[in-house]
């Protein structure tokens, strides 16, 4: 097959100039990003165009600056709501501008936000009042088994029944940046009633509570924020492995990164691995770096899982007529990737590649 | 020169990045292309179908959404617990006859000599000579001996103070306990409510009570806490009998 002339590839995205085929200096899904670069927006909302990726990293720090203010105010019940809804609110608005669930946007958002909303209610009502009794009793031997293994290993599980019944059942949604995104959406709405529901307590206290605000910002900021990065983090990666493995039709040696037992271990290991630590360690500022340290790495594995994803995605190849390249907005032919800048048209949006005329 | 495929062998024609048979990579200088496709025109697309506006605008909305979204639900959580709250009995509620354990141990303070008869079932958590901390069915018990000839009432609040404020939140004082008594020592005690919050983040709403008492210069407090049942409970303590019993069958020296 010959590729049109420019910096990268067009069929599997090998940077030209450098003749890398893992082209680790471009990220695929945001090309002017390195694989190994922090961003929150750029990797758990890969659809998103970069230009577009701004008003959201705008409002994840206004966010999480009001609910630092809201609990300097000890107002801790706003504050709280406001943290565990922060992402959640800002992935389903996600949703909605990509348009991953193409024309069944009820189901898609109903077996990953919503399911993963009841699950996360009904398990942590279950193992809260558990929980709870181990706490006040002292018992933290039987607590430790609990919080710090049992728990973190039963609330993966759960996080992945959403997506498993995409997969399952949907097999339209054949990208592994669909099971990703489902994978993170399941995640976060199991999150969003988990909090709500260990703080619960709390909420239904006094609106203006005693307590320091410092402790209390950081708590928050660890729940609304890091467990909800942390848990859409190891969820994304298995379901966006699962996905790969099914669709990957160069069947290709895989890299063993992104394959369904590795990202397995990492996702269940990490869980536990955490939640022991944060057991064995109970105290805010601890947990807090405890957790800021699993987000960073968690997050750097999920780009390098995607990145591998999408370059070797089984797409049908073949070179299209001119379009727009959603990334660089340059007029190229339309392949797999952007001949110019390398980004890889599966990560852009579902909505913008129609748009373009583009293979959806 | 020609080129070789470092691992096929196969001849790699001069300037290619790559291996024509196996598709390896061949590392070599290669001078920066000068490939240029031209930047689309700006209107050659429809504007995008909903966020055509600034992004300013659109943070501005989802921050108005998420605004609006945790002022309602504050709302009602306020509603519900302003609702539920029920009336906590303050005045005589202890029982009035202390039920016998079915089976009982005894602690004993080396540094006091006070002696504290405890359920069969609870498991000592701690204890050293002055004092013990039991892990009771659902709560947790402590009983602390110290020579002071301070008034009770600083003792009580003094626990309190004392408690972490990491792990016990919004500690409110419910009531005074009427009638406190540890052993047959008269003393003062109050009912405290607070949100205790433990592994996991889980918060659990807990009532507790904090009995103190003096006898020979040795205070004696207790601090008893249970998981909050203010409707079915006396004091909203579930195991307020059983904590009782052990005030009535305490033994001072």
């Amino acid at each position: 097959m010959t590729v049109p002339a420019g910096n990268f590839c067009g069929h599997c995205g090998a940077h030209l100039t450098s003749a890398s085929t893992t082209r680790r200096h471009a990220f695929a899904a945001v090309p002017s990003e390195r694989v190994a670069h922090l961003s929150i927006i750029s990797t758990l909302f890969p659809h998103l165009p970069h230009r577009r990726g701004g008003a959201f990293r705008w409002a994840l720090l206004a966010g999480g600056t009001a609910v630092v203010v809201l609990a300097a105010l000890h107002l801790f019940a706003p504050a709280t709501i406001a943290a565990t809804l922060l992402l959640p609110v800002l992935y389903l608005l996600y949703l909605y501008e990509v348009e991953v669930y193409e024309d069944e946007p009820w189901l898609v958002i109903g077996a990953t936000m919503v399911t993963g909303a009841v699950l996360g209610y009904a398990f942590t009502s279950f193992s809260g009042r558990a929980v709870s009794v181990l706490n006040l009793t002292g018992d933290r031997d039987n607590s430790f088994v609990l919080a710090g293994v049992a728990i973190p290993i039963v609330a993966q599980a759960l996080m992945l029944a959403g997506p498993l019944f995409l997969f399952v059942f949907r097999g339209r949604f054949r990208e592994p940046l669909d099971g990703l995104t489902f994978g993170a959406a399941s995640a976060l709405g199991f999150t969003l009633t988990s909090s709500l529901t260990k703080f619960w307590p709390a909420i239904t206290g006094s609106l203006v509570s005693s307590g320091d605000p410092i402790d209390w910002s950081l708590r928050l900021l660890q729940v609304g924020i890091l467990v909800s990065l942390i848990n859409a983090s190891t969820t994304a990666l298995v379901s966006a492995a699962l996905w790969l493995h099914r669709y990957d039709r160069r069947r290709i040696s895989r890299p063993w990164a992104s394959s369904i037992l590795a990202t397995l271990v990492v996702a269940f290991g990490a869980q536990v691995v955490i939640g022991m630590l944060t057991f064995a360690l109970p105290n805010v500022a601890t947990e807090v770096v405890i957790r800021l340290a699993g987000t960073l790495a968690l997050l750097l594995y999920v780009r390098l899982v995607i990145h591998q994803a999408l370059l070797v995605e089984g797409v049908e190849h073949e070179i299209g007529p001119d379009s727009q390249c959603p990334e660089c907005h340059r007029i190229v032919p339309t392949m797999a990737f952007c001949p110019s800048c390398g980004a890889a048209r599966a990560a852009a949006s579902k909505l913008g590649r129609a748009r373009v005329g583009g293979r959806a | 020169m020609a080129m070789f495929c470092g691992r096929c062998g196969a001849q790699v024609a001069p300037g290619s990045p790559f291996c024509g048979r196996c598709g390896a990579p061949v590392v070599q200088a290669i001078a920066a292309p000068v490939y240029s496709y031209p930047v689309a025109a700006p209107a050659r697309y429809p504007a995008a179908r909903r966020f055509g506006t600034s992004q300013i605008a659109i943070a501005g909305v989802l921050l108005a959404i998420l605004a609006i979204v945790t002022v309602g639900v504050t709302a009602f959580a306020v509603s519900q617990a302003l609702g539920g709250k029920q009336a906590v009995c303050t005045v005589n509620c202890a029982p009035k006859f202390v039920t016998p354990l079915p089976e009982s141990k005894t602690y004993i303070s080396s540094a006091f000599k006070y002696e504290v008869d405890y359920s069969s079932a609870w498991t000592v958590r701690s204890q050293d000579a002055n004092g013990v901390l039991f892990g009771t069915r659902l709560g947790t018990l402590q009983v602390v001996g110290t020579r002071s000839t301070a008034p009770v009432d600083q003792a009580i609040k003094a626990v309190v103070a004392a408690l972490p404020s990491a792990q016990w939140q919004s500690v409110a004082l419910v009531s005074d306990l009427k009638g406190a008594h540890i052993g047959d020592q008269n003393g003062l005690g109050s009912i405290y409510s607070a949100n205790l919050v433990g592994a996991n983040s889980t918060t659990t709403k807990v009532q507790f009570a904090v009995i103190a008492a003096t006898r020979g210069g040795v205070t004696v407090v207790i601090l008893a806490a249970d998981p909050a049942d203010v409707k079915g409970s006396p004091h909203g303590i579930p195991e307020a009998q059983d904590f009782d019993y052990l005030c009535a069958e305490f033994r001072w020296a």
